[in-house]
C-alpha cells in the first residue's frame, strides 16, 4: 500500500507530468469556460493523439482535462449567466445574482473553492473506498434510483420563491417535457407532433442555454446596463478572500453536497446533470436562509460546485472497480486505460496500484492548480461585470448560439434555445421559477424509467425490497413534512406558553 | 467556427507534441488523389462523442489524410432518434465524395425490418465503402445465477428475466429472437440507459441474464463479475472456443434456424462505412480504396488493437450481398419477425 502510494508519489511529481498536468488543467479550464464544449467531447477529440504518450502521462493529461472543467464551467455561469458546461447549471442560479450585485469576485471564489475542496473528497472517497466499492456500487440497483429521483422532484417542494402554485406549475411542465420522445418502456413516441428532432426528446443543453442565458441578455439590452448593478467597478482581494472563508464556513455543507456528487458520480446511468440539482435542492432545503437563495446567496454556489467535482471520484471508482464506465467521460478514460495496458478491475489493486494512487493524486493536484488559476484570473475576469452591455452582448450571443449548435452540430438546437429563451423571458418577468421547471425536466424521465424497470423486474413490492429504498422514501416524507411540522409544534408550543402564563 | 479554430489549435499543439510529422502515400489514382488533397471530408457519426461508433471514425481520421492524398476526414457528431438523425443525414447529403459516415447496419437492418418510423433512406442505395467491424455476439449472466446454460433457461418454471436499453436496441431484438428460437420463456425487461446499466443489472441480480457483443464484455467476464452462456455469430473468438455456439444445438426447427441465421446476417452487417446514394463512382471507388488502405495499414491495427476494437474488413460488395439479403426477407418472416417482437413488448 506505502509503495504504490510513494511509486504514485513520484509518477505525479515528475517535472513532465506536471507539465501534461498543467496543460490538461489549461485546456480543462478553457473547455469549461466555452459553452457547447463540454470536457466528454474534448476527451474523445484527444483520446486518439494520446496513444503515442506514456501511459502515466497520457492518463493525467486526460484526467485533468476532466477534473477541471467545472472550474471554468462555474466562470462562464458566474460572470454572464451562462451554462459553460451543463452541468453547472445551477451554479448560475445564485453565482449570477451575485454577480448582478458587484460579487462576482467573491462568488468565483466560492466556485473555485468549493470546487477544489469537492474533488479532493472525491479523490480521497476512491482511494479509501477501492478496496470495498463493489458492494458500495451494487448497493444503488433501479429501486434505490427511483426514489433518489423522486427525492430530488420533491425539492421543488422548497425550490419554489413564493408562490406554490406557481412552482407546481412549473414544476409539472418541466415533468411533461421529460417525457417527450420514445418511451423507453414501450417504445411508444410521445408529444413528438411527428418532427423526428423530438424522438429523443427535448435535449438539455438548448433549454438551459435558452432558459438562464437569453432572459438576462433582453434584460441587460432592454436596461442597457452592465451586469453588476452597482456602482463602481472596483474588484477588491477582499472579495475573493471572503469567498475563500466563505466555502470554510459552510464547510459542513460542501461535505454533505461532495457526499450526494459522490454518490451520483458512482451510480452509472444517472448524468452528471442530476448531480448539481441535488444538492441545491438539498442546500436549500436545509438552509437557515433558504429564502435568499436565488438572490445571489454563497451557499447555493458552493453546493453546486462541491458536487459536481466530487462526483468525478465516485465515478472513477466504478470505472476501476468493475471495468464498467459509470459516465460518458468515464467511457473515454477507461478507453484510454485499455489503449495504455491498464485494465480496470481487481488487477487495480493487486498489480496497479500505483497507477491507482497516480490518478488520485492526479485528481488532487489538477483541482488545486484548477482552482489557483481560477482564484488568481478572478480579479480580472470579476471585472467583465463592469463592462458595458453593448460590448457583452454580442459576445455572451455568440457563446450562446455556438454552445446551443456545439452539442450535436444541429442547427434547430439553436433555434430550440432561442425559443427556450422566449419562454425564460416570460418565467422570469412573471415570476415564475425556472430552477424548479429545470428540476423536474431533468429528473422526470429517472423517475418513470427506473419505476418502470424496478416494476417489471421486481414486482409492485420493489420498495420493500431495498433498505436504501426505504430509507430515501423516509427521508423525502420527513423532508416534506418537516417544515409544516416545525409550524404546527411551534404553535401547539406558543399555545402552552400562553396557557403556561 | 471559434470552437473549431480552438480545437484545431490544440489538436496540433497536441499532435507536435507526441506523434512529429505525417507522411503520405503516393496513391494509384492520382486525379482523384489531385482532387482531395487538402480538401476537409465529413465524416458523419450517427452516435454521441466517445462512443465505440465515434472511436472508430476518429481512429481512422488519423490515418485517411496518409492515403487520401492529404486530404482531412473531420468527425461530425449527429446523434438522435437512436442513429436515424445521423443516418438521414448522410442518405441527404451531396453525393460528392466529400461526405462519408459510419452506419450501425444491423441497427438499420433492424429499424427497416420492424417499420420504424423515422426511416427515411433506402438501405440499398447507400454508397457502400466497407465493413469495418462486427460483432461476436453473447448470452451472459451473473457468475452466481442459476442460469448457466441454455438448458438451465429452457427448463426453468419462472420466466428468465432478460434485460435491454429500449425497444429499438439491438439487445430487445436479440432477446426476443434466441428466446423464440431456443424455445425459453422469457421476461424483457426494458428501459435501461445504456447497456453499462444492463451489465450491473445483471451483476446485482436485478435481471438474469442480457445479451451483447463479447469484445464490450471481456473484461468483466475476464474479472469473473459475469459468465458466458452462448454465443451465437460467425466470428471466431479464440477465448470462445469452449462457449456452446446456438447454431450447434441439436433438435433445431426450421423456424428456429430461420430466426437463427436472421441474427448471425444482421451481426454479420456490423459497423460498415458509406456514403450517399449516387455518391460520384471515381471519387466512391478512391475512398473505397482508401478505407481498405487504412485498415490494412499495420500502424492502423496496432492502434485498433490497443482499443480493444477488431478490425473484421469485409469489401462493399459482399457487404452489399448481405444487407440485401438481409432486408429483403420474405414476407412470411416479416411477419414472423413482427409478431415475436409483438410478443414481448410491454403493453402500451
Amino acid at each position: 500500500m506505502t509503495e504504490g502510494f510513494l511509486q504514485g508519489i513520484t509518477n505525479v511529481f515528475n517535472p513532465t507530468m506536471l507539465l501534461y498536468m498543467f496543460l490538461g488543467v489549461i485546456i480543462g479550464l478553457i473547455v469549461g469556460i466555452l459553452p457547447g464544449l463540454g470536457g466528454v467531447a474534448t476527451l474523445a477529440i484527444l483520446l486518439p493523439v494520446v496513444y503515442g504518450m506514456n501511459p502515466a502521462f497520457a492518463l493525467a493529461f486526460l484526467i485533468a482535462i476532466h477534473a477541471t472543467v467545472y472550474q471554468g464551467g462555474a466562470i462562464t455561469s458566474i460572470l454572464f449567466g451562462i451554462p459553460g458546461e451543463t452541468a453547472t447549471t445551477a451554479t448560475i442560479l445564485d453565482g449570477y445574482p451575485m454577480a448582478q450585485q458587484g460579487k462576482a469576485g467573491r462568488a468565483l471564489a466560492n466556485s473555485q473553492v468549493a470546487s477544489m475542496l469537492g474533488g479532493i473528497f472525491g479523490a480521497v472517497i476512491l482511494a479509501a473506498f477501492i478496496p470495498i466499492a463493489k458492494p458500495i456500487v451494487l448497493a444503488f440497483g433501479s429501486p434505490e434510483l427511483f426514489m433518489m429521483a423522486v427525492m430530488g422532484i420533491s425539492f421543488v417542494a422548497f425550490l419554489s420563491q413564493r408562490s406554490t402554485i406557481k412552482a407546481f406549475i412549473t414544476g409539472a411542465l418541466g415533468l411533461i417535457l421529460s417525457l417527450v420522445g420514445f418511451h423507453h418502456g414501450t417504445g411508444a413516441l410521445r408529444y413528438t407532433g411527428g418532427i423526428i428532432y423530438f424522438y429523443e426528446g427535448v435535449k438539455m443543453v438548448p433549454v438551459f442555454m435558452g432558459l438562464f442565458a437569453i432572459p438576462e441578455v433582453i434584460e441587460m439590452a432592454v436596461g442597457g446596463e452592465t451586469i453588476a448593478k452597482v456602482a463602481g467597478s472596483d474588484v477588491r482581494w477582499g472579495d475573493i478572500i471572503q469567498g475563500i472563508k466563505d466555502v470554510f464556513h459552510h464547510w459542513w455543507l460542501m461535505i454533505r453536497c461532495s457526499t450526494i456528487g459522490t454518490i451520483i458520480g458512482i451510480i452509472p446511468g444517472v448524468g452528471g446533470v442530476v448531480a448539481q440539482f441535488m444538492c441545491y435542492g438539498h442546500a436549500k432545503q436545509t438552509s437557515k436562509r433558504a429564502e435568499e437563495f436565488g438572490k445571489g446567496c454563497e451557499e447555493g454556489v458552493i453546493a453546486t460546485q462541491s458536487g459536481d467535482n466530487a462526483k468525478e471520484g465516485g465515478a472513477l471508482l466504478t470505472t476501476l472497480a468493475f471495468g464498467i464506465p459509470g459516465s460518458s467521460a468515464m467511457v473515454i478514460i477507461l478507453g484510454a486505460m485499455m489503449v495504455l495496458g491498464i485494465k480496470p478491475g481487481p488487477e487495480m489493486i493487486t498489480k496497479h496500484l500505483d497507477i491507482l494512487w497516480t490518478l488520485v493524486i492526479t485528481l488532487i493536484m489538477s483541482n488545486v492548480i484548477a482552482s489557483l488559476i481560477g482564484l488568481m484570473a478572478a480579479r480580472p475576469l470579476a471585472r467583465l461585470t463592469f463592462a458595458k452591455g453593448t460590448i457583452l452582448i454580442p459576445v455572451i450571443l455568440l457563446l450562446v448560439i455556438l454552445g446551443a449548435y456545439g452539442v450535436s452540430n444541429d442547427i434547430t438546437d439553436v433555434f430550440m434555445a432561442f425559443a427556450f429563451g422566449a419562454l425564460g423571458y416570460l418565467m422570469k418577468i412573471y415570476d415564475y421559477s425556472r430552477v424548479t421547471f429545470t428540476i423536474s425536466f431533468v429528473l422526470g424521465d429517472y423517475v418513470e424509467r427506473y419505476f418502470l424497470i424496478s416494476l417489471t423486474s421486481l414486482g409492485p413490492g420493489f420498495l420493500l425490497v431495498s433498505p436504501i429504498a426505504v430509507i430515501l422514501l423516509i427521508l423525502t416524507i420527513l423532508g416534506l413534512a418537516g417544515a409544516p411540522l416545525k409550524r404546527l409544534l411551534k404553535k401547539s408550543r406558543n399555545r402552552r406558553q400562553k396557557q403556561g402564563v | 467556427m471559434l470552437k473549431n479554430l480552438f480545437l484545431c489549435f490544440f489538436v496540433v499543439t497536441v499532435l507536435l507534441l507526441t506523434l512529429g510529422g505525417r507522411e503520405t502515400v503516393q496513391s494509384a489514382s492520382p486525379k482523384e488523389a489531385e482532387f482531395y488533397k487538402g480538401k476537409v471530408v465529413d465524416g458523419i457519426v450517427p452516435y454521441k462523442t466517445g462512443g465505440g461508433y465515434d472511436n472508430w471514425v476518429r481512429a481512422i481520421s488519423l490515418f485517411f489524410g496518409k492515403y487520401a492524398g492529404g486530404a482531412t476526414l473531420v468527425t461530425k457528431n449527429m446523434p438522435g432518434a437512436g442513429g436515424l438523425v445521423g443516418t438521414n443525414r448522410l442518405y441527404t447529403a451531396d453525393p460528392n465524395g466529400l461526405t462519408i459516415g459510419i452506419l450501425n447496419a444491423s441497427g438499420l437492418m433492424q429499424a427497416v425490418l420492424t417499420e420504424t418510423s423515422g426511416v427515411k433512406f433506402d438501405l440499398l442505395k447507400f454508397t457502400w465503402l466497407g465493413r469495418l467491424t462486427s460483432d461476436q455476439k453473447i448470452i451472459c449472466v451473473s457468475p452466481k445465477s442459476k442460469f448457466k446454460t441454455i438448458e438451465a433457461m429452457k427448463q426453468s418454471t419462472k420466466p428468465v428475466k432478460f434485460g435491454a436499453p429500449g425497444l429499438g436496441s439491438s439487445m430487445f431484438l436479440e432477446a426476443a429472437l434466441v428466446a423464440q428460437a431456443m424455445g425459453i420463456r422469457i421476461d424483457l425487461i426494458t428501459g435501461y440507459e445504456t447497456s453499462e446499466e444492463v451489465d450491473l443489472a445483471i451483476i446485482r441480480g436485478e435481471i438474469d441474464a442480457a445479451t451483447g457483443s463479447f469484445a464490450s464484455k471481456i473484461d468483466t467476464v475476464k474479472n469473473g463479475d459475469m459468465a458466458l452462456v452462448a454465443q451465437f455469430g460467425n466470428v471466431k473468438e479464440a477465448d470462445l472456443a469452449k462457449t456452446p455456439n446456438l447454431g450447434d444445438f441439436p433438435g433445431l426447427s426450421s423456424d428456429s434456424k430461420q430466426l437463427l441465421d436472421l441474427l448471425v446476417a444482421m451481426g454479420e452487417s456490423g459497423r460498415p462505412m458509406a456514403g450517399p446514394p449516387g455518391m460520384h463512382p471515381e471519387r466512391s471507388k478512391f475512398l473505397q480504396e482508401t478505407l481498405k488502405k487504412i485498415v490494412q495499414d499495420p500502424e492502423f491495427l496496432q492502434l485498433a488493437k490497443k482499443q480493444q476494437m477488431d478490425v473484421i474488413y469485409l469489401p462493399p460488395e459482399e457487404l452489399f450481398k448481405i444487407i440485401g439479403k438481409g432486408v429483403s426477407l420474405s414476407p412470411s418472416l416479416k411477419n414472423r419477425l413482427k409478431e415475436i417482437l409483438a410478443k414481448y413488448q410491454p403493453k402500451k
